[in-house]
């Protein structure tokens, strides 16, 4: 979700205090090592077919495949986001466009997941599995993406629209509810 | 204004509440229930192509494979949204500091490499498998499953490390602050950006989920952004999972010279050709191809059921399922086996016709297997040969 980029803020406000640092979780005890035993077995099983069927599922390649996946979520697709939303977030936010922005951020998010899900699809890279097969992948997908897209701009634009036509609320400072955040817009 | 932020960013640095830890004990337990469908509904159809002495797939009722397998396709690509939200929600921690803290840190931390990869690769590799689309340099149905295993357990060890937390999150909502916070007055409560980030993602997960259900209905097929089939672009109604050509089985394979031979464990071993097969008491029965990628499509058949045949042979009373081998020379799946319950349900057939007409060549002419209950790598076509195994 591009809502928050990284601020450099030098701490959290107190309402973030939820955000836990790494670490503080009790990775410890004996049920986690009870689960690294378990799990452990598990994960050997799965490695050792993988090893024995090495011809078919190549573990080298396998493994590659494995990091770069990782890397290419962790180090491109998430600072990514982050960057267009802080951009986006920061251009929006703060006026009058701040109410537009939740929508739009929404319906960017949305969209975007469902254009990467249909990725396949506009690649149509299964085609040349099996080119002789009048059957495989017939729909229109391009057709499809934007119809499924235009319903949730749509969607994020009626929603824009009843934000924007409320009332601004009171900036009046609220009282503390023993349930932070639970208070309704 | 603060400076640039360092490298690696703080923890401090992501100010947003859909990196706080209700949001990701709730996609936590939300891919917890998704995977785990994936995990069991994934072993069950390896079960029942693997078929080990100690599993029989019963074949009633008829739709099962079908619902199971249908459910590991729609809870795989909804796990899609939800991995990567919650990749997102925890996406501060990656960059914990210090990375390590003491060994039982470490551990639960090594473990997050098979987790996320794994899962990030059986469900990028699981989608491009329903669009037939095999990029990668291993095979995908093999490397998937160890795969998944591997994921499980990863799992197993992050849950063990992360239920207290998960759980606490869960049923604590997070304390009111002291003070009225110093915030922007535009900038929203936490909780509403909690839901705003749930519903977005829960939108997400719904939309691919459904989108890959509504293939499978009319009114909504201009929607299904995950349709690597429909049943109104087909050949005599039924998509095509693999051609003859693709196959390697030719026409002239299947001319005049083709001969079915009822084989093994039988007192009167069977050469029919195709005038002979057409002569024998034929059945009708409904029954879909449910295909392993998800997409299934109801047909009508009508053939000659299985049964006769082995009756007919003489087939041993012991006899414990039956090899069903196809002239196809290409690809892992020349061949099924049947165990007894499919082998002598009444609507097993070997199907001449489909929707009132004789076979097309892609789908099996000029006999083909149907079973209820099955997935669609077994429902061999061209079928050649039927062994009686005791």
């Amino acid at each position: 979700m591009p809502g928050a980029p990284p601020t450099g803020a030098a701490e959290p406000p107190p309402e973030r205090r939820d955000l836990a640092p790494h670490g503080a979780d009790p990775a410890s005890g004996r049920r986690f090592w009870i689960g690294v035993a378990v799990g452990g077995g598990i994960m050997l099983h799965g490695l050792a077919g993988l090893l024995r069927q090495a011809p078919v599922t190549r573990p080298g390649a396998w493994a590659g495949w494995l990091l770069a996946v990782l890397a290419v979520h962790d180090l491109l697709l998430v600072p990514a986001v982050l960057l267009v939303g802080g951009l986006l977030g920061g251009a929006l936010g703060g006026t009058a466009g701040g109410r537009l922005w939740p929508p739009l951020r929404a319906a960017l998010v949305t969209g975007g997941i469902v254009l990467l899900v249909t990725m396949p699809a506009l690649v149509g890279g299964g085609r040349s599995t099996d080119p002789t097969n009048p059957t495989l992948l017939p729909n229109d997908d391009p057709r499809s993406l934007a119809l499924v897209i235009g319903s949730i701009m749509a969607a994020a634009g009626a929603w824009a629209g009843i934000a924007a036509s409320r009332p601004r609320r009171s900036r009046a400072p609220r009282r503390p509810s023993g349930r932070d955040g639970d208070r309704r817009r | 204004m603060p400076g640039p932020p360092p490298r690696p960013p703080r923890q401090g640095a992501f100010t947003s509440s859909a990196h706080d830890r209700r949001v990701a004990a709730l996609l936590g337990v939300s891919l917890g229930v998704t995977f785990t469908v994936c995990f069991a509904t994934g072993l069950l159809s390896d079960l029942i192509q693997e078929q080990p002495a100690w599993f029989t797939w019963p074949a009633a009722p008829r739709d099962l494979y079908r619902w199971t397998q249908g459910a590991h396709l729609v809870s795989g690509v909804a796990s899609i949204p939800l991995l990567l939200g919650k990749l997102f929600a925890v996406y501060p921690r990656l960059w914990a500091w210090p990375p390590i803290r003491g060994l039982a840190n470490a551990l639960e931390r090594a473990a997050l490499v098979p987790l996320v990869g794994g899962a990030l690769l059986l469900l990028a590799t699981g989608l491009m498998n329903v669009f037939s689309w095999y990029p990668t340099p291993f095979v995908f149905t093999p490397t998937h499953y160890w795969t998944a295993w591997i994921v499980v357990g990863a799992l197993v060890i992050h849950v063990t490390a992360k239920a207290g937390t998960a759980a606490a999150a869960l049923r604590r909502r997070p304390a009111a602050p002291a003070a009225a916070p110093a915030r922007p007055a535009a900038a929203p409560q936490p909780a509403v950006e909690r839901r705003r980030f749930l519903g977005t993602i829960a939108a997400a997960a719904g939309i691919t989920g459904l989108s890959f259900l509504a293939s499978a209905v009319s009114p909504l097929r201009s929607l299904a952004v995950l349709a690597p089939r429909r049943s109104d672009r087909a050949v005599q109604g039924l998509p095509i999972n693999r051609s003859a050509a693709a196959a390697g089985v030719t026409r002239a394979a299947v001319g005049p010279g083709f001969r079915l031979r009822v084989t093994g464990a039988v007192a009167r071993p069977l050469v029919l050709d195709l005038a002979a097969l057409r002569s024998r008491a034929v059945h009708d029965a409904d029954l879909p191809i449910a295909c392993v990628e998800g997409w299934s499509v109801g047909a009508r058949w009508r053939g000659v059921p299985l049964r006769a045949l082995l009756a007919e042979a003489g087939a041993a009373p012991s006899f414990t399922g039956v090899v069903v081998r196809s002239l196809q020379r290409v690809g892992p799946y020349s061949g099924a086996r049947l165990n007894w319950p499919h082998a002598l349900h009444r609507d097993s057939l070997l199907a001449l016709d489909l929707n009132g007409e004789p076979l097309d060549l892609d789908h099996g002419y000029p006999v083909r297997l149907i079973t209820p209950n099955q997935p669609g790598v077994l429902q061999t076509k061209w079928v050649t040969e039927i062994e009686v195994i005791a």
